[in-house]
């Protein structure tokens, strides 16, 4: 990973945080962005503090418009972007039957049309220079029933497809798109929402992930380790969930 | 070439690699090698395995032969054994062995489906049970069954090899539930595409499957060792009973 740069969305929060920190410590250049400004500088704060190189883009990527320009801003910042992960997401909790439309369109938004611009704009990058790496954050649920999060489910099955087509579309570029599908991960928002506890009783591994768990597996993916892999989505679950 | 920084923690972890005279299995036992693990080159072929880890410790790598057929019960154990033996400890098993002789579809004899099931299922998952019996004792392991994407498609052209990489696919699963309480994660590697070893050069597919590939050329059977690396590494903490699929595009589910 030493002289990469990687843009990583969402990067403020629990998973994307460790990411950044598992790959700034194998000597990446980390452009964090996220659309919680003092979140993003704080990543940015802890990467330089191991003396890491890290900057922070703060921004919606929900917009065509204003996704390009952000990775505009990271690719200003860099000079070049070697890799994309497209972490960002949103995971409110709706039972099935009372999601309304600003609830869909909110996790459409965020999940789905925001990776897919970031993802357009990285390609448009990539593939002037031939070489490209995107990883896109999925989820167990996207491959199983989820009553309790339906519409969450249905979006990350979405960003499993475009991963999918992407990596069709884009390995005659030189541009390897994968996923990750994680399962339980001891996030603080996790911890928060209180439901760690049943799910480790179900997980034969017998505790939900650290983040840094599963961030090994995306800095493989995003890596040039990775040479031959296309389209797939790796799941991540410690046994809870095993198609 | 130029080495990578990351390293996979495999410095001084032992590893044992079945079918690793050749191919896939020997590409996979010297990249381990280079990254620091002592490998047993597990094989059959015993002339093969002796070159195979003369070769490897000539660039300095520690490695063993161990010559044998894992297709019984108790052989499997006492191969196994050996690399116990000689190295005290082992922290990873890779079950590439196979065989994939094409056969028409209505033509396959008692014989070649016997031959096929004995070293692609039974003898994997007598060396998973072997290197499960040793690894419980540390509450930690890796596994690591090498199955194919013809696991997962129709596959006329070779119908009872496609059978038996689904059988492999499907114990993956099954142990990677049963052994993940001790410590020991069980996952699997599914190549596909075109991928340049002797056997396929030999068979003389690899044109027409790279016509049909996205990523535009020939993997080289090291391309396809490094996702194997990652999954019997200490890097890997969390996959469990999980099956990667690496194709260069050619197969995506």
């Amino acid at each position: 990973m030493l002289g990469k740069n990687v843009v990583i969305t969402g990067a403020a929060g629990g998973l994307g945080t460790a990411t950044a920190m598992t790959l700034a410590k194998a000597g990446a250049g980390v452009a964090v962005l996220d659309i919680n400004e003092v979140g993003a500088q704080h990543v940015v704060d802890e990467v330089k503090k191991i003396g890491g190189n890290a900057a922070s883009i703060v921004g919606d990527i929900t917009k065509r418009e204003d996704a390009f320009a952000l990775f505009d801003k990271a690719l200003a910042a860099f000079g070049h972007i070697d890799g994309l992960i497209n972490n960002a997401g949103i995971y409110p909790r709706r039972p099935i039957f009372e999601i309304t439309d600003e609830e869909w369109n909110a996790s459409l938004g965020v999940n789905v049309r925001g990776l897919y611009n970031m993802m357009v704009a990285a390609v448009a990058h990539m593939r002037e220079r031939k070489q490209g790496r995107i990883v896109n954050v999925a989820s167990i649920d996207a491959f199983k029933a989820h009553p309790k999060n339906s519409h969450y489910a249905a979006t990350k099955a979405a960003v499993v497809s475009l991963t999918k087509s992407f990596g069709l579309e884009v390995a005659p570029l030189g541009i390897l798109v994968n996923g990750i599908a994680p399962g339980p991960i001891a996030t603080e928002t996790a911890k928060r929402m209180g439901f760690l506890p049943s799910i480790e009783a179900e997980t034969p591994i017998g505790r939900a992930a650290a983040p840094e768990d599963i961030a090994e597996v995306i800095m493989f993916l995003i890596s040039s380790r990775n040479r031959y892999m296309v389209g797939e989505t790796v799941v991540v679950s410690g046994g809870y969930y095993i198609p | 070439m130029a080495r990578n920084i990351v390293s996979h923690h495999m410095q001084g972890k032992n590893i044992v690699i079945t079918g690793a005279a050749k191919g896939l299995g020997r590409a996979t036992a010297t990249m381990l090698a280079e990254a620091g693990a002592g490998v047993g080159i597990l094989d059959i072929n015993g002339e093969g395995a002796r070159a195979a880890a003369d070769a490897i410790a000539a660039r300095g790598g520690k490695a063993i032969a161990i010559v044998g057929d894992i297709t019984t019960r108790d052989s499997a154990h006492e191969l196994f054994g050996q690399a116990v033996e000689a190295f005290g400890r082992v922290d990873g098993l890779v079950n590439n062995a196979g065989i994939y002789p094409r056969l028409p579809i209505m033509e396959i004899s008692d014989d070649d489906w016997n031959a096929s099931f004995a070293v692609n299922v039974r003898g994997l998952y007598h060396m998973m049970v072997a290197a499960i019996a040793h690894m419980r004792t540390f509450r930690e392991g890796r596994i690591v069954n090498i199955a194919s994407i013809d696991a997962f498609k129709a596959h006329p052209k070779n119908s009872h090899y496609a059978a038996m990489k689904a059988a492999v696919v499907s114990l993956t699963k099954t142990f990677g539930l049963e052994a993940a309480p001790l410590g020991i994660l069980v996952n699997g590697v599914a190549p596909g595409g075109p991928i340049s070893t002797e056997t396929a050069q030999n068979m003389g597919f690899l044109p027409s499957v790279l016509a049909e590939t996205p990523i535009g050329w020939i993997a080289q059977p090291e391309d396809i060792a490094e996702v194997t690396m990652f999954a019997v590494s200490g890097r890997n903490r969390y996959m469990v009973g999980e099956t990667v699929i690496v194709s260069g595009g050619y197969y995506i589910p």
